[in-house]
């Protein structure tokens, strides 16, 4: 009878590249520690990589078709030329991120939080932009066809107003406000709305 | 015991060509009995292999599934409630969370080899 540990380290004991390429298809990564991890050319297709935190990690070429990245956490993370067709970000975070050259056809965006990142020559047809916050993020040369909830009541943020006396932001222009397309803290990341929790 | 004389009646020339005659057919004997035992085992491997198939074919399966029988509705109904959980009544859940915690684990040391190997 063979035992599930041998069968691990049978697996494990393939080359490397074998486990890159097929090993991690559908691998159960839920709230995965794997910040500043090397992981280029990864194969995550279908992987469930829920909150996962892969801040400052590279990620150059790694293919994400249909995982799940809800609430991950790509900080500075370098996606370049990665492919995240039709999978699911919802709600992840990332500043500073690269997507260059990515290609995100059909992606969920929805209620994520992009700042300052740069999606440029990226393809993101169909992708749902849906709450989207993407101040400050660079869309040169992006394949924006058929993104959905550009307009809208759901419609993505790409830009803040600020009222110059301060105050909080609107996104929409109005008399006194100038206009923001950058973050003005940079890939610097810090609790969000904070002054919003009770201290006590 | 051999099968021919040594000639001990013959002269000394004689018998030496009788000698190296006899001498050959040994060689000859020896070429041909190799040969045989060259063909027998042959077939031994031959009809040994033809053993094993036959033994595959005609082997009884193993381990069919057998249907559970009932004796009464009651009993019948149990094991309508127990539907999902193991053999020893475990929570089909519990066996989920044990396998999960074991795929996570697995995917873990598969990232860690590759972030390893990349160094």
């Amino acid at each position: 009878m063979t035992l599930l540990t041998d069968k691990i380290d049978l697996e494990l004991s393939a080359p490397v590249d074998v486990v890159r390429r097929f090993g991690l298809i559908g691998a159960q990564l839920q709230d995965a520690r794997l910040s500043g991890y090397n992981l280029g050319g990864v194969n995550f297709t279908n992987a469930n990589l829920r909150g996962a935190d892969l801040s400052y990690a590279n990620l150059r070429g790694a293919l994400f078709s249909a995982a799940d990245l809800s609430r991950a956490n790509l900080y500075m993370a370098d996606c370049t030329g990665a492919d995240f067709s039709a999978a699911d970000m919802t709600m992840s975070y990332g500043k500073g991120t690269l997507f260059i050259n990515s290609t995100m056809i059909r992606t969920l965006l929805r209620r994520v939080t992009y700042k300052n990142c740069f999606f440029t020559n990226a393809d993101l047809e169909g992708a749902d932009m849906a709450g989207g916050f993407f101040v400050g993020s660079n869309f040169d040369d992006a394949n924006t066809k058929g993104i959905q909830n550009l307009t809208g009541p759901h419609r993505a943020i790409f830009k803040w107003y600020l009222r110059v006396g301060g105050g909080p932001p609107r996104y929409e222009p109005a008399d006194g406000y100038i206009e923001m397309t950058t973050s003005a803290t940079g890939t610097l990341s810090f609790q969000e709305n904070a002054a919003r929790r009770n201290l006590t | 015991m051999l099968p021919f004389s040594l000639g001990e009646d013959m002269n000394a020339e004689e018998r030496l060509v009788k000698l190296n005659n006899a001498m050959d057919q040994v060689v000859v004997k020896i070429a041909e009995t190799e040969s045989l035992l060259a063909d027998l085992l042959k077939q031994e491997l031959f009809i040994g292999g033809q053993i094993a198939e036959r033994e595959f074919d005609t082997a009884v399966p193993d381990g069919g599934i057998q249907l559970p029988i009932f004796e009464s509705v009651e009993e019948l109904q149990g094991a309508m409630d127990n539907r999902g959980r193991g053999v020893d009544g475990e929570d089909e859940k519990a066996i989920l969370e044990q396998r999960q915690a074991v795929l996570e684990r697995e995917a873990q040391r598969k990232v860690d080899l590759i972030n390893d190997s990349a160094d």
